[in-house]
């Protein structure tokens, strides 16, 4: 298996995902979704939302494998014509551009919030472009190779920090189950699709992946893993911090490994290594969005990836200037969010509903 | 005159030569009489190639009575029966002469014979086999590789029988002619490999080289990298274990150390007793050098940016002990760190440049005593001559000296990058060193392989060494 042929295995495939799924919605998902459904049943939410889009994923494989999509720009071609489709990649682009800058700029956020209050941020954005940058020039191969490496990384040491809270964990904090009826979780169910942001990666990448028979599987995998922990999450989040204390944090899950101390240890506070491995995972989606902004670029206007990518630094940079405070960072994620359902399912199902009809044109 | 043939005089050739070669004062000209054919005959060699026993059997050979025959032999027929043993070709030409005089070889020349005899009398000057020095082990074979390729393509032939085992052999250079040897399993490496390396073996044809790192460095994918992209061995078992699995092996003449193709990281933290002793230990040995690993690059990163930027996320006992060991100390932790970590690093190289017994006597009187002094005169803090010391000890663990180096070069990085922005470039620059052996390749293949930390088939090679199957599992 050489480097440079730029196919991805399945279990890389899953490796992207969960990297691409898992940045800042981990920290911050606990309170978006607590302010939507104001109890404390969001755990509910997040595993029936999980087990739709894994349905939606699965019928997703499925067109585009009867379809048998290399490349998810082309494919969109052949659907809409050659302007329209450069202008829905171009929104696209926009659109991962926007994430990638969202990304750096939250965790600009989280360094200079517990990190370090001095630094201007401005170096910290920079530093983290240009170090995805030096990333990305190795492509989705490098950039598979990080994932595949911080991932585990980041499960275990997340999930040792999780095994030392159990001691402050109050699973009555999340009852009663249901307590408000089941209509505020039905609602919340309607924009609970927006904890995974990252899963429409997968359409680009579908046709990167060698073994086409295990697609499915991959990214199975790769999306339950984020389900998981975000279950996990919340339920520890909100069992400890309680409902309106997780509504008042801007960071609830540090909050929460801020709240104890494990004595005994070389360090004891744990949420050092929290903001660690979060740096790590804020750095996978930035660079991973970074990568289909740049990819998206070169595939439209037909130039080359280098130049995209050093287009793209000051792009991503000044987008991420723009936001004055934590209020406007995450009025910015909000309308990223009315974009997802966009790309992620009327999209797919628009191009394949049209190509199948230009097809059968074609073919009848 | 040089490209001429050579005289049937035996005389006019001993002249020819002698005005071909004026200046070479170490060409020594022979003449013998061999009584038995009642002709007179000239060897010529350089003086101090030649192994004297065996020159003199032969010399002993020629003058012994001739076999008496009923048919007639010719004097050519029966001096080639006698220098059978040694000869490899005749030559006709001063030029070619010349060319096998200087190469090491002795001539013979008879009366009455137009070409000369190549004679092989050569007396290799090499050292015996002997233990590694760069890689050392506790259990294993202690034989490593000398400065003779023919001595250590045996020595692999000695151990590897088969015969799909292929040893390619080319010249390389201008000036030295080196001998440069290719060896593989056929059918185990695959075709584009051996492609890759001939193609880049090629390339560097017309390059002089002392040793197999000059090659090293002209034929890896990225020379500009700090990271080792091919690994060097001076072991015959780590070239068996590479070979055995599909790797070419390059050794060239005068270097013991054999150059492995391709490379992947895991490789150079390997040692081959890893296999040799229990698995358990095994694998306990391999995880700790791979904490060492991140303990070298990072450790002192770490301490400065806890210290400067965040020492409220140390436990506060720590960092009030801290605070105290630094109480005296001017430097901020950046200035301490640099001043320990760049001394210790002049006294390992200055124990390496001095002999045996001063280098240790130096290392001795760096560590300890510079470092308790400095720590009275209050230049650094004792808990930095703690951490350096740990770095370092941890650096000597990495089993291939040159990947080791590369570690102790990115330490300073770290080191500066903590110095900016703390914690958050510590980590910075943990992502930066693995995105950067994510786009390393070796020939090719990728250098960083995560997925055999996960992938069932090789993570428990590359994490642990689990034991070994007993049906033919084949070690490494």
């Amino acid at each position: 298996m050489t480097q440079s042929d730029g196919k991805i295995l399945s279990v890389e495939l899953a490796f992207i995902i969960s990297c691409g799924m898992l940045g800042v919605g981990m920290l911050t998902l606990p309170r978006t979704i607590t302010d939507n459904i104001n109890s404390p049943d969001g755990w509910i939410i997040l595993i029936f939302n999980g087990i739709i889009i894994g349905l939606f994923l699965c019928l997703l494989v499925f067109l585009l494998k009867k379809h048998q999509v290399s490349d998810y720009y082309t494919y969109m071609e052949e659907a809409f014509g050659k302007w329209l489709s450069k202008i829905l990649g171009f929104v696209i682009v926009i659109y991962f551009i926007g994430v990638a800058s969202f990304e750096v700029l939250a965790m600009s956020e989280m360094v200079r919030f517990y990190l370090m209050e001095n630094t201007p941020v401005e170096v910290v954005i920079l530093s983290l472009i240009l170090a995805s940058v030096h990333l990305l020039t190795g492509k989705i191969k490098a950039i598979a190779k990080v994932c595949v490496f911080f991932l585990p990384l980041t499960i275990v040491i997340v999930l040792l920090i999780y095994l030392l809270s159990l001691r402050v964990v109050d699973l009555k904090n999340l009852q009663p189950v249901l307590g408000n009826g089941i209509l505020p979780v039905l609602k919340g169910m309607g924009e609970g699709h927006l904890y995974f942001f990252g899963v429409e990666l997968f359409i680009f990448l579908f046709g990167l992946v060698k073994n086409q028979n295990k697609v499915k599987k991959g990214i199975l995998i790769g999306f339950s893993i984020p389900v998981i922990l975000y279950v996990i999450t919340y339920v520890l989040v909100v069992a400890t911090l309680t409902v309106p204390e997780v509504k008042a944090v801007t960071w609830p899950t540090i909050s929460f490994i801020q709240s104890y101390e494990v004595k005994g240890i070389f360090i004891e506070r744990l949420e050092l290594f929290l903001l660690i491995t979060w740096i790590l995972q804020f750095f996978c989606t930035h660079t991973i969005y970074f990568y289909f902004a740049a990819e998206g670029l070169t595939k439209i206007f037909r130039n080359s990836y280098t130049t995209n990518l050093i287009v793209l630094v000051p792009v991503i940079f000044l987008l991420a200037k723009i936001p004055k405070n934590t209020v406007e960072i995450f009025k910015m994620s909000d309308v990223l969010g009315y974009v997802f359902p966009f790309i992620f399912f009327a999209l797919p199902i628009l191009t394949f509903l049209i190509v199948q009809v230009k097809r059968g044109k074609r073919s009848g | 005159m040089r490209s001429k043939t050579l005289h049937i005089k035996l005389g006019q050739k001993l002249e020819n030569l002698k005005s071909l070669m004026v200046m070479q004062d170490d060409v020594v000209f022979k003449e013998v009489f061999i009584p038995s054919y009642e002709c007179s005959g000239l060897f010529v060699y350089i003086n101090g190639t030649m192994d004297y026993p065996s020159f003199n059997e032969i010399v002993r050979d020629l003058s012994v009575a001739q076999v008496v025959s009923n048919h007639p032999i010719s004097i050519e027929q029966s001096v080639i029966s006698k220098i059978c043993s040694v000869k490899e070709q005749k030559v006709s030409t001063y030029e070619k002469a010349m060319e096998f005089i200087f190469d090491g070889k002795t001539l013979l020349f008879i009366e009455g014979i137009e070409d000369g005899y190549v004679l092989n009398l050569e007396k290799e000057k090499m050292r015996t086999f002997g233990e590694p020095s760069t890689e050392r082990i506790v259990r294993g074979p202690k034989i490593g590789f000398i400065e003779s390729l023919q001595e250590n393509i045996g020595l692999i032939r000695q151990y590897s029988s088969h015969p799909s085992l292929i040893v390619k052999q080319h010249k390389i250079g201008t000036l030295e002619k080196r001998t440069i040897a290719l060896i593989y399993y056929q059918g185990k490496a695959s075709d584009s490999l051996l492609q890759e390396v001939n193609r880049r073996i090629n390339k560097v044809k017309a390059t002089d080289l002392q040793d197999s790192g000059m090659l090293e460095e002209l034929i890896e994918d990225t020379s500009s990298s700090p990271f080792p992209q091919i690994q060097n061995t001076e072991r015959p078992d780590k070239v068996l274990a590479a070979l055995q699995q599909g790797r070419v092996v390059i050794m060239i003449d005068g270097s013991p150390f054999a150059l492995i193709a391709p490379t992947t990281i895991t490789m150079l933290l390997q040692s081959p007793d890893d296999y040799y002793e229990r698995w358990v230990a095994g694998s306990f040995l391999r995880g700790i050098r791979y904490l060492s690993l991140f303990v070298t690059v990072f450790l002192s990163g770490i301490y400065i940016s806890l210290v400067s930027f965040n020492p409220g996320l140390l436990p506060t006992e720590l960092a009030m002990s801290i605070a105290g060991t630094r109480e005296n100390v001017p430097f901020p932790p950046f200035v301490e760190a640099i001043i320990m970590e760049v001394t210790i690093e002049l006294l390992r190289e200055a124990g390496i440049r001095l002999p045996a017994p001063i280098g240790q006597t130096v290392g001795l009187v760096g560590g300890v005593i510079i470092g308790q002094a400095a720590v009275q005169a209050n230049i650094v803090s004792s808990l930095m001559v703690i951490i350096v010391s740990i770095t370092t000890i941890t650096s000597f663990t990495v089993p291939q000296y040159g990947f080791g180096l590369a570690f102790r070069a990115l330490r300073f990085g770290a080191m500066i990058f903590a110095a900016v922005l703390g914690l958050y470039g510590t980590t910075l620059f943990f992502i930066i060193v693995i995105s950067h052996l994510s786009k390393l390749t070796s020939f090719h293949e990728p250098y960083f392989h995560p997925l055999d930390f996960i992938d069932k088939k090789t993570w428990k090679d590359a994490l642990v060494r689990l034991p070994k199957r007993k049906n033919g599992g084949e070690p490494s």
